[in-house]
């Protein structure tokens, strides 16, 4: 029973990870009705960005991470100018597979600058055994982790909530055309999505890059139990994503020690098939209606 | 008016003469006859010997098979600029496959008439997908880093490998690991890089047959993101070793997690040649180096005064291991070359299967010894340790398939 419950707890741990990429996501899809396949690529570059400005440049690494949070913010909007916007009445399938090929890109240019030598070994922010729950041990970066995810997904659901800003992105996402007439700069607020999305995306990458190691695919694994958990948890609701990504955490260490790698995928997606079948809006996530 | 006799006789001689015209054509462009001379031709010309390798250069395993082609290049590169080999320059033609077996095997139609031979590659997923292609057609594959039994057992003609399968390492390993620390109960952690089943039942019956017992063992994938479960069962089974056999940076990644989370065997970690690369020593923690050994193919150091030391020296690949391999690799197809008279696909098999005891590589690898049944050419493997961003030598063992080729180790 003590490695089950080990392997939920480290289960928590990741799942927290996963709920942080899917914060970027479901941020974008809430403003923006667009999926971005490139979160996990954008947020890679950053992470890069912030590797060589440590390791060749030789600047202290949390100020590294700072000039590559800024990085990643202004490529963000750069992408949403330069890939998304033109055409935007293209709709939002258009849009969502403009991402893909953007992640596509990404890929290609940073196999190509770094892939030869992959992976690197990227300095932890934090150093320290932390404390042991059961018979796993919970490290300062599983800690960091954990604070950095809770701060970031009640400034999110605070901004969502209760001010102008997040009911702007929201009426945007919902109605783009009505928002535009209405007198909201909806270009403004749809890079500033970005911009956020890729930062938050590049936290991630930096929290994640010491103990996954640096290299070009190093989101790819980890995309795949994003989707997952924020489609489990609700494709448009913030606590969703987390509660999702938690849970496909927890189900899919759980699996690895009981039965096999493998099953800790299988697992997972056989969830969720079930949830979709029974709860198809997700586990906290609203149905959508129309107006006819 | 000349006669009807003299025109018939004229125009016969004409027809005679295009006959035997045409007739000597068709001689010369036939695959039998002026053949032999067209048949050393291949992938020889121009005085220049051209080779092609097909190799992992991006995607997850890039780090582990890249230096292995720039290694052998860097060789070749040496023996042109001291004027080449048998009167020829040495050219080879590096394209990627991304450790994806169709593309490896499209690169092969590439290679297939241009080539004299395929060099060096790195990945057993590829080298399974190309090797009955290349034997079929007689074209020497020469020297890839392969882990699937089938590519060299039985021995397949022009299929030559120097590093023994990673499921008959494990046998090595654990010898030596019980001669150093006793007998203890053994934990097992294998990618799929060859038979992992095989390796896992080798390693058992290893453990048994020595004298210590075998706890269990786990499967994941390349490139696992995050081996924290699988630090949990080790660390609920504590065992006394762990046999990994597993990339360099999974390798890395899977010790870095068992000190984080208190769960390193009480003896030692075990690790197969798939482990010794770059991307293990830039990643490890340093903290777990007294308890790391892993099997090489070669001496790590190189000795400072052999060839492939003094070539790497001023690189960033002096202390790769990897990249030593591949250097030590291009030396094994020139010396190869050298040897071979009239310089033919053909002739270099039956060089390559004639070789005992050949010292391809001075100071850096064991001599290679191989026969028409035996393809793998290694009969001793090193035993490397971490020590800080590099690798040390701390034992030479006798390598064998079979208990009775095996033989305790002694220190270096």
């Amino acid at each position: 029973m003590g490695l089950y419950l080990s392997a939920a707890i480290s289960g928590i741990a990741v799942g927290l990870l996963y709920g942080m990429i899917g914060f970027a996501i479901v941020m974008l899809y809430k403003s923006t009705g667009v999926a971005n396949f490139a979160q996990g690529t954008l947020a890679t570059v950053g992470a890069f960005a912030a590797w060589s400005l440590a390791t060749s440049a030789g600047v202290p690494l949390p100020a590294a991470i700072v000039l590559a949070l800024v990085a990643s913010g202004l490529f963000g909007v750069l992408v949403y100018f330069v890939v998304i916007r033109p055409k935007a009445s293209a709709g939002n399938l258009n849009i969502t597979v403009r991402t893909l090929g953007l992640s596509l890109l990404l890929l290609a240019i940073m196999e190509w600058r770094w892939g030869e030598m992959a992976p690197y070994r990227f300095p932890p922010i934090v150093q320290g055994k932390g404390i042991q729950i059961a018979d796993v041990q919970l490290t300062a970066q599983t800690f960091l982790t954990a604070a950095v995810s809770a701060g970031i997904m009640i400034l999110l659901w605070a901004l969502f909530r209760f001010t102008n800003l997040g009911l702007s992105f929201r009426a945007m996402a919902e109605q783009p055309e009505t928002a535009r007439m209405l007198g909201l700069r909806t270009t403004r607020l749809s890079a500033a999505t970005w911009g956020i999305s890729a930062l938050l995306g590049t936290v991630v990458a930096v929290l994640l890059a010491p103990s996954a190691f640096l290299a070009p695919s190093m989101m790819e694994s980890y995309l795949l139990f994003t989707f997952t958990g924020i489609v489990l948890g609700g494709l448009t609701s913030l606590p969703g994503a987390l509660l999702g990504s938690v849970i496909v955490g927890i189900l899919s260490n759980v699996a690895v020690v009981a039965f096999s790698i493998e099953a800790g995928v299988l697992v997972i997606f056989v969830t969720l098939l079930v949830v979709m079948l029974l709860r198809p809006q997700g586990l906290l996530g609203k149905v959508e209606s129309t107006r006819l | 008016m000349r006669s009807t006799a003299t025109k018939k006789s004229r125009f016969a001689a004409v027809a005679a003469a295009a006959a035997i015209f045409a007739l000597t054509l068709a001689g010369c462009s036939s695959s039998g006859g002026g053949s032999e001379k067209e048949k050393a031709e291949v992938g020889v010309r121009d005085n220049v010997i051209y080779l092609g390798a097909s190799n992992t250069l991006s995607g997850a395993g890039a780090a582990n098979c890249t230096p292995v082609t720039t290694g052998a290049k860097l060789y070749f590169e040496k023996v042109n600029a001291e004027g080449g080999v048998a009167g020829h320059n040495i050219n080879i033609e590096v394209l990627d496959d991304a450790y994806e077996p169709a593309r490896a095997l499209a690169n092969m139609r590439t290679f297939e008439n241009e080539k004299l031979a395929v060099v060096g590659a790195c990945g057993s997923a590829t080298a399974a997908a190309v090797y009955k292609t290349l034997s079929t057609k007689g074209i020497p594959y020469l020297f890839p880093s392969n882990g699937v039994a089938e590519v060299v057992n039985p021995a397949q003609p022009g299929i030559f490998q120097i590093i023994p399968l990673y499921e008959d390492q494990a046998a090595t390993l654990i010898r030596y690991g019980f001669n150093e620390d006793g007998p203890g109960s053994v934990f097992v952690v294998a990618n799929p890089l060859g038979e992992t089943e095989t390796a896992i039942a080798n390693a058992e019956k290893a453990a048994k047959d020595l004298g210590g017992s075998f706890t269990s063992s786990v499967v994941t994938a390349l490139g696992t993101p995050d081996y924290t479960p699988v630090a949990l069962q080790i660390k609920k089974a504590a065992p006394d070793y762990l046999v990994l056999s597993m990339g360099g940076s999974d390798v890395a990644k899977l010790v870095n997690v068992l000190i984080e989370q208190d769960a390193m065997p009480t003896k030692l970690i075990l690790a197969t040649t798939s482990g010794v690369t770059g991307a293990f020593l830039s990643s490890y923690n340093k903290a777990a180096a007294d308890k790391v050994r892993m099997a090489s193919a070669i001496r790590i150091p190189a000795a400072p005064d052999s060839e492939c030391a003094q070539l790497l020296a001023d690189t960033k690949f002096a202390v790769d291991p990897i990249a030593i391999r591949g250097c030590a690799t291009g030396q094994a197809v020139v010396k190869a070359i050298e040897e071979t008279k009239p310089l033919t696909r053909a002739n270099l098999i039956k060089t390559i299967d004639g070789w005992k005891d050949k010292d391809i590589s001075p100071g850096v690898a064991a001599p290679l010894t191989y026969s028409p049944t035996d393809h793998i050419g290694i009969t001793q493997l090193f035993m490397v340790q971490p020590d800080g961003t590099e690798f040390k030598t701390v034992a030479t063992c006798p390598y064998g398939e079979t208990a009775a080729d095996q033989g305790d180790c002694s220190p270096s």
